[in-house]
């Protein structure tokens, strides 16, 4: 069985420099895949290659069977492939309620015409877009903020949002970039508990994670990434005993 | 008292077409985040192929080649069919950069185009421009009350426009608009097509900036290069920043606010030898309340507000 999402050959330059070497790997549908490694070794630059924010120089990407290297951001969200940022990535000026609901996908008062002809289908959609964020905020817990501005919460509310956000376009697989920076302990087990509950509920994961403790706690499968190589893949256990990685993370043993 | 009710006349449709431009620099900055400083150009298209549309045969000096003889509303509506060609054209390649380049690009355009009107006679008139600009029912409406009806129907259009924006501002295409605004990446990363929502708020904005340069010149009877200059623009901004951004209300109360106090002072006297200081005293007024306004309101006098969100939804869900 193929994966869910596939890698393939993925090589990346900025100008001369190497930030993604030749990577090759998978994430299962139905798993929590890890994504791992030191500082700088094109984690983030990996995901930004897949969901389409940057362009690859070599390799494929495919979802789900289907090629979708190097198409525009949009076009891949839309799908299935939902990702959050480094830095919890907001609409500001906008309510958390607002938040929640531009995210719907395929609006159909997002369309001009519609907007002045069509209000009868804007509304009954609008119903159940208010049903699925309704059902979404008490999950990320923020239904007592649900009139605050974005830009008003704190660190880890606002990664809560922004991982509900992302849940409002009914994804298939989602990408989380360090969902535990910037979020405090007690929060981390909400969130861990979040992730694992929408996993068996058939959510697909794939996770960059610096916080080790948690991201081995939660994973099923991991895939480690050092200097823009890839230097080992396997389960926690298995990748916990690595040599190559334990030199990664610790340095060498004299 | 006549001539005062006259007077206050006029200064309600200049008003109405400055609320005009600045629902459009609303729609471009204060939802999309659009950095448009085209807006007299837009307006400028407008006017002109209002003029060309309506015109009849040149006479005496008058050195232009095109003119079609078509009643006022054909202009009207060819104003903003035009002007929204022209956004498109400027749209197309601009819309793709940041921020910044956008506005470079749109102030531009405008330069660009009050130099073609000045130089481009067999299409403009070059710098005699058209005077007798064709009015709507005009035939109907004789003598000094015909301001009182143009008064009126700038009224009606502003209206008209004011309840599409707001509809559009409201709907869904706004909350998207102005959630591009906030994040750019954050919203492809929930699948909007950026591009195509800039695009299509940029030519409405556009459409609405070519009616209004029509009803200008209805407003000054004439279409000149020279009543087409940057400082139109830069009004229609300031406007804005004072009404508050995000929001037409705003966009309406900015306009009155600045175009009361700029035509406030033209009651002070209107002996010649005094115009030219009142005309400088004008920008002082500008640029003063653009500073009183940024110093005790922020964010305008009309903040953005966001929608309720639907109470009795949430108290059914258990806490």
């Amino acid at each position: 069985m193929s994966a869910m999402l596939q890698v393939e050959g993925i090589t990346k330059y900025f100008g001369g420099l190497k930030a993604i070497d030749d990577c090759t790997l998978g994430v299962e549908q139905g798993s929590i895949t890890a994504l791992i490694g030191p500082n700088g070794s094109g984690k983030t630059t990996l995901f930004n290659v897949i969901t389409g924010f940057l362009k690859a120089t070599k390799g494929h990407v495919l979802f789900e069977g289907r090629e979708i290297t190097n198409l525009p951001p949009h076009r891949i969200a839309n799908l299935g492939i939902a990702r959050t940022f480094q830095v919890s990535s907001l609409f500001p000026k906008l309510t958390v309620w607002e938040n929640l609901l531009v995210a719907y996908p395929h609006q159909k008062g997002e369309s001009l015409w519609a907007v002045f002809t069509g209000q009868g289908h804007i509304r009954k959609q609008e119903g159940e877009q208010i049903e699925r964020a309704n059902r979404i905020i008490d999950r990320i817990g923020l239904a007592h903020k649900i009139e605050e501005k974005a830009a008003n919460l704190s660190a880890p509310e606002a990664r809560m949002l922004e991982i509900g956000r992302q849940l409002m376009f009914s994804p298939r697989l989602i990408m989380l970039d360090e969902p535990s920076s910037g979020v405090n302990p007690a929060m981390l087990d909400v969130l861990a508990n979040m992730i694992s509950e929408l996993n068996k509920e058939g959510m697909t994961f794939f996770i960059i994670g610096h916080n080790l403790s948690f991201i081995m706690k939660l994973s099923h499968y991991m895939h480690v990434l050092h200097y823009s190589k890839l230097i080992a893949s396997g389960t926690p256990q298995v990748v916990a005993r690595d040599e190559r990685v334990i030199e990664a993370y610790m340095g060498v043993r004299q | 008292m006549s001539n005062i009710i006259l007077f206050l006349a006029s200064v309600i449709a200049l008003m109405g077409i400055y609320a005009l431009l600045t629902l459009a620099v609303n729609l471009h900055y204060g939802y999309a985040g659009l950095l448009s400083f085209g807006i007299v150009g837009f307006a400028a298209v407008g006017a002109y192929t209002y003029a060309i549309v309506t015109r009849g045969a040149p006479v005496g000096e008058d050195v232009y080649l095109f003119y079609f003889n078509q009643p006022w509303w054909v202009g009207f509506l060819a104003a903003g069919v035009v002007t929204t060609l022209f956004a498109f054209i400027i749209g197309l390649p601009t819309l793709r950069v940041e921020g910044d380049y956008l506005l470079i690009v749109t102030f531009a355009f405008a330069e660009v185009i009050q130099d073609l009107l000045s130089n481009e006679g067999w299409l403009t008139n070059g710098t005699r421009g058209f005077i007798n600009i064709h009015l709507p029912f005009r035939e109907l409406i004789p003598g000094r009350n015909y301001t009182l009806f143009l008064a009126f129907l700038i009224v009606v259009i502003v209206a008209v426009v004011y309840l599409i924006a707001q509809r559009l501002g409201t709907a869904p295409f706004g909350r998207t608009m102005r959630a591009i605004r906030d994040n750019e990446p954050a919203a492809l990363a929930v699948g909007k097509s950026v591009y195509s929502f800039k695009m299509r708020t940029f030519l409405l904005g556009a459409a609405i900036c070519g009616f209004a340069g029509a009803m200008y010149t209805w407003y000054m009877t004439l279409a000149m290069p020279s009543i087409f200059g940057m400082s139109v623009t830069f009004a229609a901004w300031i406007a804005l920043i004072v009404g508050g951004q995000g929001n037409n209300k705003g966009a309406i109360v900015g306009a009155i606010v600045l175009l009361g106090v700029q035509q406030a002072i033209k009651f002070v006297s209107l002996t010649p030898d005094l115009a030219p200081i009142i005309s400088s005293v004008q920008l002082i007024m500008e640029g003063l309340v653009l500073i009183i306004i940024l110093r005790f309101w922020p964010r305008g006098l009309i903040p953005e507000k966001s929608p309720k969100p639907p109470k009795p939804a949430i108290t059914k869900e258990v806490i």
